[in-house]
């Protein structure tokens, strides 16, 4: 388990995280959402010691992880900046990972990287925004690492590699389960794969559930627009969305006496999102 | 810990340069050797292979810091293992080069017409001349890169013009000290003279400048974070 306690990160004039307290649990799949400049990714990088925090401490299994080459050997992280240099080629990149990380599977990156059409030989200044996101998840999802961290994971991915990327990242959870944190502004494409979620706002966190508790915080309503209208009149309503003359609003509270002309559907987590971190 | 793997990583990614530079050091003493042989107009020749050295692993100081603080980023490395594995390689760099370099240098004796010695000290105490001299620019380099990489763009500039000009200033003011200066300056050159009195005195200065420069690329280190956010602290 990862547990950052009373972390604070200042950069000079700026306070990226505020006292922040939120622990990560093994085995697990985590959605960290929050919207920019919310401080995902330096809590990211503040556990993968990329970062020193300002103040507090951060503990995997009760040890201090902080500049603890055992505890930060059973992370991977793929971040938002490219850690080599442009003129390294990926097989050697390859290569040298597979010194750090003893579990690093060589056949199983290669296999990733025939299925998202990487050429190894490339140099990594070769390599467009997207493959460039490709040859990291690689990486992150072959190290054998027990915390997989994933930053902005889908960044200049197109469908098909997102979808890709998804099959194979549960195809990996299920083969090897592993706690993963995926921090994404792509709340629609993750919400069906999340267990728990965990929303940043200014630095602090704003909301730590399971997937379930969320689903359960409210409902969605869709029908009719007079109809959805007419039964939504006084309830606590997160958003709404109109389609012709169909309406689909989202509603916080429990979900009683709802017509029979109406259809029911779990809260949408991406109208969750928005709701809580619109300022 | 992890210093094995990065010392041989940095093994791994270095050994390329290392490999040409002495082949190029070794081919063109070789050469220059045979050709001031042949010309035989009485000059002397050295290459002094062990100086050129000197200036490579300045080089390699510089080029130690951010590639292998981001490898270490990258690979669950800590810092305080990233900056020992610097100091092992550092040490194994300056000695090989040291001892190569010192033995480069034993070429031109080969052609004893033309060859007139750099250093008349026996070549073990060449070596750790040559050694603590190799460190002391390594870490020398590695200081540098590693608060260049730690300062913000408006203390880069200013940094890029105060030091050469003060650099500048040192070596004329070193020049001079040679000749009668007040007393507040006369330890100087009391103390370049004792450094050129024997290379063992030398030595024992490059290995304080070392240990120094060590100590400060060590505090440039403990904090270092990754560079995006660094530049936005």
């Amino acid at each position: 388990m990862i547990e950052v306690r009373n972390v604070t990160k200042k950069f000079r004039n700026v306070t990226a995280l505020q006292g922040l307290n939120v622990s990560f649990g093994e085995n697990r799949i985590y959605g960290l959402l929050g919207r920019n400049g919310a401080g995902k990714s330096t809590l990211l990088n503040l556990m993968t010691n990329r970062l020193v925090p300002t103040e507090g401490f951060l503990y995997m299994d009760g040890f201090p992880l902080t500049e603890n080459d055992k505890a930060l050997g059973k992370i991977a992280c793929m971040g938002e900046d490219t850690l080599y240099e442009p003129s390294v080629r990926l097989r050697r990149i390859f290569e040298w990972t597979a010194i750090f990380y003893p579990g690093f599977d060589s056949a199983y990156a290669s296999a990733l990287a025939e299925k998202f059409g990487l050429d190894v030989r490339k140099k990594i200044g070769q390599l467009s925004t997207g493959y460039r996101s490709i040859f990291k998840l690689i990486l992150t999802l072959a190290s054998g690492a027990e915390y997989l961290l994933f930053d902005e994971p889908v960044l200049g991915l197109d469908a098909n590699h997102r979808q890709l990327f998804y099959a194979e990242l549960l195809a990996r959870y299920s083969k090897r389960p592993c706690t993963v944190i995926l921090s994404t502004h792509l709340i629609e494409e993750i919400a069906n794969l999340i267990e728990h979620v965990v929303i940043i706002k200014n630095g602090r966190i704003l909301l730590d559930r399971p997937s379930e508790e969320i689903q359960s915080m409210g409902f969605t309503v869709s029908g009719r627009k007079e109809a959805v209208e007419e039964w939504c009149a006084g309830k606590n309503i997160l958003g709404s969305q109109e389609i012709g003359g169909l309406m689909l609003a989202h509603i916080l509270g429990e979900h009683s006496g709802v017509p029979a002309s109406l259809t029911v559907t779990p809260l949408d987590l991406q109208q969750l999102f928005i709701h809580l971190t619109n300022s | 810990m992890k210093i094995k793997q990065m010392f041989l990583w940095q093994l791994l990614s270095s050994r390329v340069a290392f490999i040409i530079f002495f082949c190029i050091i070794t081919a063109l003493t070789t050469i220059l050797t045979i050709v001031a042989a042949f010309v035989q107009d009485g000059g002397t020749f050295n290459m002094s292979a062990a100086s050129i050295g000197v200036f490579f692993l300045f080089v390699a100081g510089c080029a130690s810091f951010a590639e292998n603080l981001h490898i270490a980023f990258g690979n669950g490395v800590s810092r305080r293992t990233h900056f020992l594995s610097f100091l092992l390689f550092a040490a194994f760099a300056s000695a090989l080069t040291a001892v190569l370099g010192v033995l480069i240098d034993m070429i031109p004796g080969l052609s004893p017409s033309t060859y007139t010695p750099f250093l008349s000290e026996a070549p073990g105490i060449q070596m750790l001349f040559f050694f603590t001299l190799n460190l002391g620019m390594m870490a020398l380099g590695y200081f540098f890169a590693g608060a260049y990489y730690r300062m913000n763009k408006a203390a880069k500039i200013a940094v890029s013009i105060i030091i050469p000009v003060t650099a500048i200033l040192c070596i004329v003011f070193i020049m001079n000290a040679a000749t009668p200066a007040g007393p507040a300056f006369q330890p100087i050159p009391q103390f370049i003279q004792w450094m050129l009195h024997s290379l063992t005195n030398a030595a024992l200065f490059w290995l304080l400048f070392a240990l120094l420069f060590l100590v400060f690329g060590w505090l440039v280190t403990r904090r270092a974070g990754i560079r995006h956010q660094q530049a936005a602290g």
